[in-house]
């Protein structure tokens, strides 16, 4: 695939998301974004907005095989990858929803930390194992889990190496009075948007492929390597606002996150090379869930978007010109 | 367009770039070094004129421009640097990097196609920044510092005329200061170069117009008698060395009889022994009765040398004393003569003078009085023999020779002594060495001739030293200062016309300067104070005129400032008797 044939189905395939969803421009971006990279997207928002739809019409897009799986405390890691079942005296395995191409786990914090674990077992290895066999998941295969930020009580937070597994954390916003009239409208009126496949999982896969052609400079690698160990406290390069609110920083799958989702945004803005600026529009989305913010942090009421403004606001003082005339 | 060819276009671009860049940074920093110049000039640690201020900028700015030049900036630097500058998002950095994989042909055109139209002149435009102005600003202060250390910023037409002068002086003074400083010092004396330098920052600060006038003259005055006293030490001690030399042609002589066979050993020890005596003679004065041969060796030498027993030329009063002194003793010697033949025959008859039997304790003691008498007149013998050997001496080559250096010298010592201009010159004295030299050489296995010309060759440095660097730039190149109208026209800077005397009525060439402000009305400035010099007289520095020729003058201008009442009601009287004492001493 050509990158400017990525870039037209790209566009193709946002447009007719865009039929059924209203707004949330981002988070669409994000879910495309996952798909293109193969990496998974964590949501954070409040319940009702949308994102059940998202990914089915992402789905009906695509023509590809949707999943959901609607996390409990009672939830079994069973029920999520499937089990052996008793079928005329042998055994047989049942898949669960986890086998599917598009899965999204709603509100993953409020399964038990075992469920959590098997699901994200899964979606590292892309495979699941049961009954000391292991059955691999179909390609592509994309988990969009959410989170609701505000109802914490009898949740079990994810673990800081869980949630590293995600690619992209993506913060659904609430829409606006535009917005929100139209899905108003939209959703209570008698004409249903139909929509129409654009591409089948083969061209997602193709995607794949022209991402990981896209070039990489020394200095934008280099720039992606700052804002990374920038986010560690007890690294020099890290800013005097990350030393006093981090306690942990983002893992290497954080610099692999900033280039691979840098590459995409390449692409679409129809260069061949990563650029320093996609690496900043990319940095929050990849390194949030990755930034464990200390005590002092809470108490100050510092996000780790915050910390992430600081760094990037830091990583461009010190990138200076190398000539200096 | 090529990339490799826009990125030469840029980085020749950037080397200009950096080269102006290095200049300003180089001239502000070679600015700074002048702002640091101007100021030790204006604290006087060091001066400096505007050669020296600019020189450092100038130096730092071709210094700089040749590192901007020489600093070249890798094709990675530059390529970033364009994709920072013209918005290229990395374009050039990842085309430059040549990537293989299936976009990298692609890519690369991306990025060509990004290039086309950019010109190194907009992505590196000329803009005047701070570091430009540096130079201008540090030059600026420096001049400013420097302008200011001189006052040249507020000086009337008067006080330029004035500098004018006084900078003129310092010029003069400086030329002569400065062969002094360069010379070795084992030539030109310790002393004299402390003072030489003493002098330089001097001549620099009358030059710098840095001292008034009044400072000026006092620092002269002052300058002047350190010159003099280390001339005159400088003589003195050609001088012990010329008495020193004196004192080796004695032993010489001593040893020329010594080998001849007609002295004997115990004579020679004797002699020896008198040599001393008369020396200690010559430096504490004579006066005991055993002290009568040495003087009489004494007297005899010095008569002979023409010099006292210190190595001064004798004046004619002192010949003349020396002679009156030596009739006397020569006639006490015939006396003795007479007194011990008188001894022989009474001790042979045993009868005094008048008849009387002697007795035995009187006879011991005419025996031993006879005894010292013929002893004492045994070394008078032995002096004039000694005196005899030593006109014997005159025969050896180079005697004649030696003794003419040794005149010379001691007539070059004199005059500097006196005020005069020195006998010989430099070159001269230069010569004078050499020749010594040359015959310290020849002589080297004659001890006595060796020390005799050691004792020349120290004389006449010493002689030579005080000449150069005392009397010879003190006197004759016109370091006083004069300040017409002012105190001390006829340079005594006493205002008197006459310079202050000591107690012989003498002048006294190392009196101090005094300085005494006093205070009065004039109209129509109304109070005001004037300080009155005293100072003592620059050796050499008297005027030529007769200050009978101008007193008419002076005498008429004060009468005028009486009349006008421009004097102090409480001074007219003092100015009156002050001239009516000048017209005494004229008359």
């Amino acid at each position: 695939m050509t990158p400017e044939e990525f870039r037209e189905l790209y566009h193709r395939v946002k447009a007719e998301v865009g039929k059924a969803i209203v707004g949330q421009d981002e988070v669409v971006e994000g879910a495309l974004m996952g798909l293109a990279a193969n990496g998974h997207i964590l949501l954070e928002g409040m319940p009702g907005l949308g994102k059940t739809l998202l990914v089915r019409s992402l789905s009906q897009a695509l023509q590809m095989n949707f999943g959901r799986i609607q996390f409990t405390p009672d939830l079994m890691p069973a029920d999520v990858t499937g089990t052996n079942v008793l079928n005329q005296g042998a055994f047989e395995f049942r898949q669960g929803p986890i086998f599917a191409n598009l899965v999204l786990a709603d509100e993953i914090n409020r399964a038990t930390p075992k469920t959590q674990s098997a699901m994200l077992e899964a979606m590292q290895e892309r495979s699941v194992t049961v009954g000391g066999k292991r059955f691999a998941l179909d390609e592509p295969f994309l988990v969009m889990a959410t989170q609701n930020p505000i109802e914490q009580e009898g949740t079990y937070p994810l673990p800081e190496a869980q949630l590293d597994r995600f690619m992209l954390k993506v913060l659904v916003p609430f829409p606006t009075r535009d917005e929100l009239a139209k899905i108003v409208t939209k959703t209570t009126g008698v004409e249903v948007e139909d929509l129409q496949p654009v591409a089948d999982k083969s061209v997602v896969l193709a995607m794949r492929q022209t991402v990981r052609e896209v070039l990489v400079a020394e200095p934008v690698l280099n720039y992606a390597l700052s804002l990374t160990l920038g986010t560690h406290p007890d690294s020099a390069e890290a800013p005097n606002f990350a030393k006093r609110y981090v306690r942990y920083g983002s893992s290497p799958r954080g610099a692999q996150s900033l280039i691979t989702a840098g590459k995409i945004r390449a692409l679409l803005a129809g260069r061949f090379n990563v650029a320093k600026e996609d690496l900043k529009a990319v940095a929050k989305p990849c390194l949030r869930h990755r930034i464990l913010l200390n005590f002092e942090a809470e108490a100050d009421g510092i996000t780790t978007d915050r910390v992430i403004d600081d760094l990037l606001a830091h990583v461009e003082r010190v990138d200076r010109d190398p000539v200096a005339v | 367009m090529n990339l490799e060819t826009v990125l030469h276009r840029f980085a020749r671009r950037i080397r200009l770039m950096r080269a102006v860049h290095g200049l300003a940074l180089g001239a502000t920093l070679g600015g700074v070094v002048s702002v640091a110049l101007a100021a030790l000039d204006y604290f006087r640690v060091f001066y400096t004129d505007w050669v020296w201020l600019a020189v450092p900028v100038a130096l730092g700015a071709i210094l700089g421009a040749a590192l901007g030049w020489w600093r070249k900036a890798s094709e990675a630097e530059i390529a970033e640097s364009v994709d920072r500058r013209a918005g290229l998002r990395e374009r050039l950095s990842t085309a430059r990097e040549g990537h293989q994989e299936s976009l990298g042909s692609l890519q690369r055109a991306d990025a060509e196609a990004h290039l086309e139209g950019l010109k190194p002149g907009k992505i590196y435009p000329w803009k005047v920044r701070a570091v430009h102005l540096g130079p201008v600003v540090t030059f600026g202060a420096a001049a400013l510092i420097f302008l200011a250390a001189s006052g040249a910023i507020f000086l009337t037409p008067k006080d330029k005329a004035e500098r004018t002068e006084l900078a003129k002086k310092g010029a003069e003074i400086e030329k002569v200061v400065k062969p002094i400083l360069e010379s070795p010092v084992d030539v030109v004396g310790d002393q004299e170069k402390v003072v030489a330098s003493k002098m330089e920052r001097f001549a620099k600060d009358l030059q710098k117009g840095r001292i008034p006038k009044d400072k000026a003259m006092q620092t002269e005055n002052e300058l002047n008698q350190q010159l003099q006293e280390l001339a005159k030490k400088r003589f003195e001690e050609s001088n012990q060395s010329l008495a020193g030399a004196q004192a080796s042609l004695e032993k010489m002589a001593l040893e020329q009889a010594k080998k001849s066979g007609k002295m004997t050993a115990a004579q020679a020890n004797e002699l020896e022994k008198m040599i001393e005596q008369s020396k200690e003679a010559g430096q504490n004065g004579s006066g005991t009765d055993d002290q009568m041969a040495a003087d009489m060796h004494r007297l005899s030498s010095e008569l002979q040398s023409g010099r006292k027993a210190d190595g001064r030329e004798m004046t004619a009063e002192e010949r003349a004393a020396a002679e009156a002194q030596m009739r006397q003793l020569q006639e006490q010697a015939k006396e003795m003569r007479d007194m011990v033949e008188q001894m022989k025959k009474m001790l042979a008859s045993g009868k005094d003078a008048n008849g009387k039997e002697l007795s035995k304790s009187e006879r011991e003691q005419l025996q031993k009085r006879m005894e010292e008498m013929q002893k004492l007149l045994e070394k008078f013998k032995l002096s004039e023999e000694l005196q005899e050997w030593m006109q014997k001496l005159n025969s050896m080559p180079e005697m004649d020779e030696l003794r003419e250096m040794m005149q010379k010298m001691a007539e070059n010592n004199e005059a500097g002594q006196s005020g005069e201009a020195p006998k010989l010159t430099e070159e001269d004295i230069k010569k004078m060495i050499e020749r010594l030299e040359a015959l310290k050489e020849k002589y080297k296995d004659d001890e006595a001739m060796r020390e005799l010309i050691k004792e020349l060759i120290e004389a006449a440095k010493r002689g030579g030293q005080a000449c150069k660097n005392g009397m010879c730039f003190g006197l004759g190149l016109g370091l006083s200062l004069n300040m017409p109208g002012g105190p001390g026209t006829d340079n005594n800077f006493n205002g008197t016309g006459t310079p202050p005397l000591n107690k012989d009525g003498k002048e006294a060439k190392n009196a101090k300067t005094q300085m005494a402000p006093t205070k009065g009305e004039r109209r129509p400035e109304g109070e005001m104070t004037y300080v009155e010099v005293r100072g003592p007289t620059g050796l050499g520095e008297r005027t030529r005129t007769p200050y009978t020729k101008v007193l008419p003058q002076y005498k008429k201008q004060a009468e005028q400032a009486l009349e006008k009442e421009a004097v102090p009601a409480q001074h007219r009287k003092r100015v009156k008797d002050y001239f009516d004492s000048l017209q005494g001493g004229g008359k």
